[in-house]
């Protein structure tokens, strides 16, 4: 299952259906199906546009904006997807190190998923990435880093 | 791609969703109270609204100056007539004075005839 961050919104993209039930038992999450992709539940929610001063999930929008996805929102209002507590956050508020370890051509995050903000040893903060997550290992594979 | 909001302005003030867009660039004058529609489109929004209610107002008071003004001037023809008649003056130069009088009230009330029927089938 390819799963793709973007300016810190996940998605994930099975080749199989068994593979979002597999990954919801195993995490004990909830997956939810927009187009073609599935994302948690607060980020299905998501609209395409905000309006500066509107809720914008469980934050207000800063900007006035309307884009093609919800993660070209995200990246105008600078919004990340904090996996840990279900709920947008700053960017800015995201004080996390990750470090994670080059394995035949892949990178792989001590966490399974990396949380959207963290920042790698060099200091860049990751917005966006993706990877091939294999369910039987539980581990990620990430071939890209994105600092935008 | 775009998004599409009911909104309102009110000097020059976009309101939509029940808050105020400041971003929102106003496509009319944006000073009188009008409903319309916010157009976001990536970083732009753009308010539209309707002009033909303020088009109806002036072309009512156009028409309205206009029927004055081509009563004054039968008015005036008739008065004249009135006067020229009583001071003794000539019919055929009493005439060709009041001919272009009535012409003038001719043309106005044909152009607020006009402004009528335009009224009439505004888009």
């Amino acid at each position: 299952m390819r799963i793709v961050c973007r300016h810190g919104h996940i998605a994930f993209y099975p080749r199989y259906a068994v593979e979002i039930s597999q990954f919801v038992e195993y995490w004990g999450v909830s997956l939810i199906r927009v187009d073609d992709y599935f994302t948690f539940a607060p980020l299905a929610e998501l609209d395409r546009f905000s309006l500066a001063g509107l809720a914008y999930g469980n934050l207000t929008a800063n900007t006035t904006y309307e884009g093609r996805n919800p993660w070209d929102v995200m990246r105008e209002n600078e919004f990340v997807y904090h996996i840990g507590s279900s709920v947008l956050l700053p960017k800015s508020s995201i004080a996390i190190q990750v470090d994670p370890t080059l394995s035949s051509g892949f990178w792989v995050p001590a966490t399974t998923l990396v949380q959207p903000g963290s920042r790698n040893r060099a200091g860049n903060q990751i917005l966006s990435y993706s990877g091939e997550y294999n369910n039987h290992f539980a581990e990620l594979k990430v071939s890209e880093y994105s600092y935008e | 791609m775009s998004k599409t909001l009911r909104a309102t302005c009110e000097a020059n003030v976009v309101t939509a969703e029940s808050v105020t867009v400041p971003a929102a660039r106003v496509l009319s004058m944006g000073i009188g109270e009008s409903e319309g529609i916010l157009v976001i489109d990536e970083e732009r929004a753009d308010y539209f609204t309707s002009n033909a209610s303020d088009l109806d107002e002036s072309l009512e008071a156009m028409i309205d100056a206009l029927g004055s003004a081509a009563s004054g001037l039968s008015a005036a023809s008739s008065a004249l007539s009135t006067v020229g008649t009583t001071a003794g003056v000539n019919p055929i130069v009493l005439a060709a004075l009041l001919v272009p009088i009535s012409a003038a009230a001719s043309s106005v009330e044909s152009a607020a005839d006009t402004l009528s029927e335009i009224k009439a089938r505004l888009k």
